[in-house]
């Protein structure tokens, strides 16, 4: 071969090492140096990240029952760009699923990617929708929350709005216990767009169940009967409470009206007020109790002392008082047992407005109690420098003065607990994986157990003789104290001759859990007096509860065994 | 002992000596083999590795799809049971037991009900009888039939 031919070979063959070492760094700078960035690139396309929703906790009342419960539904929804025929889609899609045609249609025409047709649907309507198979329609799997006792308890669970987050009730406050904490899944997408699961999860974590203190079958005996009484003297609402008295926990907070949250158009503006806690009013006779207590506590009087009650017409400053029966001299515990105002308002005046005020909030009033549950109010107590010369005379028998039902009861559970003032609960217990959280009880002494017993004592007599007759049970030690409360119209600027709220707030008298129960009934219409419309509520509820839970009653009355014939 | 077989060589130039192998195949191939085992060796040993490492890959993606799949059917599953268990509850609440209990008169027994029981006397048997009974069903002797038997035989 000639030079300069082998030359020109040795040239290209150089020529093409030179290409080769190139080609080589290129690829050596991608594959090294820019590794990561074309890697994770790729991952992008075909790996993805799915959250795991964490299911919402239960709630449950102290026997198990479950009240609040989450289940597994679709939601429909659908991506416009990918519908064929639309006129079809929504006339098969609206008959299905009970939708308006026109409204479907308005939305299926959108310029999204991402339009919700209807939201947690049954499991049969879902499964419907899947097997029609149109194209652009699908569905996504979403928790639906579930009160199995329907309209049982509403006002004390509340609800969750369509994200399953609390609106109201134990499902707001209690919302960061019972929230799951979602997790995380990573699936890598094939070439049709199936996802396959990857090991690479966190699990979501399921929230905390709530136990309650409510018995739900004494919540149904309390709900059903103060729905008998507000219809039979077509009263506007009412509300009861049932009580432990030594511990504070509530086994039933009845409201009417109420509703069942599994229907949402049911669900008014103003239904998940829970009146209990919420509604605070003029208490009338029941308040006479705090007077009792301060009585007895400032040691003033004692059971003998006569009071004269002024023959039923008693002039104050501002205004003239009266009696419902006019009565002459009565004995200091007769003064409550008949419920006399004359009578408690002269007991007030001389044990004078700094005592009284001291008791009042020694007592409760004026503050929440700090049940936990939403929207609870403190009511309204005038400061001592704001009251009139009426104020010390009206006070003590419940006027000028705004109290909730909840502040009431728990007034009767310092006289029957031998005297300690308890915070009401309805939580007992928060339970989780690994995790569980006893509410603690909480109590402070606020009169001596000597005080307690003989304003007990009183209490028993003024259902045994007095105006609380028709609560009386056979067998069982019960007490407590009517009140029949004049409603201030403010339309009329006075007191209402036609509106009245009648209450009646008692005790069991058992020493293992005394219970109280009180009742309160807004606006009841053929009858207005406390003994008549809530007193016979309170027997119905007390005398359920006494045999439900196989209370160690002390017996007033020597028990009459009920005998059965059998055989004929 | 290794056959060998002389044969006339193709290429008159080849001067040196082959190997005949066992399955008569005269190649290059297994020759440099031959002289370079090892080499055989690593190459079956990549390829097979490569081989499995790649099975193993399948394996992995198909347990995916199936575990997608069994994912899939456990939803469906739990889907219905919620269904079912959001049917059953709805009938059961303690309304509808309490109501159920209510039209029905159902009514728990209270914890102090003394049971009084109309009990007739029974006629006792004359004493005779009675023996004749006693020696009848012991000793099978027959005496006053027993009522019993009576019925049975009826």
């Amino acid at each position: 071969m000639k030079k300069c031919e082998q030359l020109r070979i040795k040239y290209i063959y150089f020529f093409f090492i030179f290409l080769f070492v190139i080609l080589s760094a290129r690829i050596g700078y991608l594959q090294v140096f820019k590794k990561k960035f074309f890697s994770s690139l790729a991952q992008s396309q075909y790996y993805r990240l799915i959250p795991l929703k964490g299911k919402r906790g239960k709630i449950l009342d102290c026997k198990g029952r479950i009240l609040a419960n989450g289940i597994n539904s679709h939601s429909i929804f659908a991506d416009p760009s990918l519908i064929g025929n639309l006129d079809e889609t929504v006339e098969v899609i609206s008959s299905k699923l009970a939708l308006s045609k026109k409204e479907l249609k308005s939305k299926l025409q959108k310029k999204k990617r991402f339009v919700w047709i209807k939201r947690k649907v049954s499991w049969k309507e879902s499964e419907e929708i899947k097997l029609l198979k149109l194209n652009g329609i699908m569905s996504i799997r979403e928790e639906k929350r579930f009160y199995p006792q329907e309209n049982l308890s509403f006002s004390i669970l509340g609800i969750v709005d369509i994200d399953n987050k609390g609106l109201g009730g134990l499902e707001l406050s209690y919302d960061t216990y019972l929230q799951g904490k979602d997790g995380l899944v990573r699936v890598l997408q094939d070439a049709s767009g199936e996802s396959i699961f990857t090991p690479l999860v966190v699990i979501p974590a399921e929230g905390a169940d709530i136990i309650l203190t409510i018995d739900s079958q004494i919540q149904y005996w309390t709900e059903n009967y103060l729905e008998e009484t507000i219809k039979k003297f077509s009263a506007k609402k009412g509300s009861v409470v049932v009580m432990n008295a030594h511990t504070g926990g509530i086994l039933a907070l009845a409201d009417y009206p109420s509703v069942n949250p599994n229907q949402r158009d049911e669900i008014f503006f103003g239904s998940m007020k829970n009146c209990a806690i919420a509604d605070y009013f003029e208490p009338g006779s029941v308040f006479k109790v705090v007077t009792l207590l301060a009585a007895v506590g400032e040691n003033k009087f004692s059971d003998e002392d006569i009071i004269w009650c002024e023959k039923g017409k008693f002039k104050i400053p501002g205004t003239i008082l009266h009696d419902w029966k006019p009565y002459g001299e009565l004995s200091f515990k007769d003064v409550f047992k008949k419920s006399s105002n004359i009578g408690v308002a002269k007991i007030a005046s001389s044990l004078g407005k700094t005592i009284l005020y001291r008791y009042i909030k020694k007592l409760g009033f004026g503050e929440k109690t700090g049940v936990d549950l939403p929207g609870e109010s403190a009511g309204v107590v005038k400061l001592p420098h704001k009251w009139s010369k009426t104020s010390k005379f009206i006070i003590p028998i419940g006027q000028e003065i705004g109290v909730n039902l909840l502040q009431l009861t728990r007034l009767f559970s310092v006289v029957v607990n031998g005297g300690y003032l308890v915070k009401p609960h309805i939580v007992r217990n928060i339970r989780s994986q690994g995790f569980s959280k006893e509410i603690a009880q909480d109590k402070k002494r606020v009169v001596s157990p000597s005080v307690a017993q003989r304003v007990k004592n009183i209490l028993i007599e003024v259902v045994e003789e007095g105006t609380g007759k028709l609560a009386r049970i056979p067998g069982v030690k019960v007490g407590g104290k009517t009140g029949t409360a004049q409603k201030y119209d403010p339309k009329i600027k006075k007191y209402s001759p036609t509106k009245y709220r009648a209450s009646f707030i008692g005790f069991i008298d058992d020493y293992r859990q005394p219970l109280v129960i009180g009742v309160t009934i807004d606006e009841p219409m053929k009858f207005h007096f406390g003994g008549v419309v809530a007193a016979p509520l309170f027997k119905e509820i007390a005398q359920k509860v006494v045999d439900y839970l196989d209370m160690d009653v002390q017996v007033a009355e020597k028990q009459e065994h009920k005998t059965t014939q059998l055989g004929h | 002992m290794k056959r060998s077989i002389s044969f006339t060589p193709l290429d008159p130039s080849f001067k040196g000596s082959r190997r005949v192998y066992p399955c008569g195949l005269d190649s290059k191939f297994f020759s440099l083999m031959d002289k370079h085992p090892m080499g055989l060796i690593l190459v079956v040993f990549v390829f097979l590795s490569a081989f499995f490492y790649l099975h193993q890959k399948v394996l992995y993606y198909a347990e995916g799809y199936q575990l997608t799949k069994s994912y899939h059917r456990f939803d469906k599953l739990l889907d219905k049971r919620d269904s079912l268990m959001y049917n059953f509850q709805k009938k059961v609440s303690l309304s509808k037991i309490n109501q159920w209990t209510k039209d029905n008169g159902f009514v728990f027994t209270g914890k102090e009900i003394k049971l009084a029981l109309n009990l007739k006397k029974e006629e006792s048997l004359p004493s005779q009888s009675k023996l004749a009974f006693l020696f009848n069903r012991f000793f099978k002797i027959p005496g006053t039939p027993s009522t019993a038997l009576a019925d049975e035989r009826k």
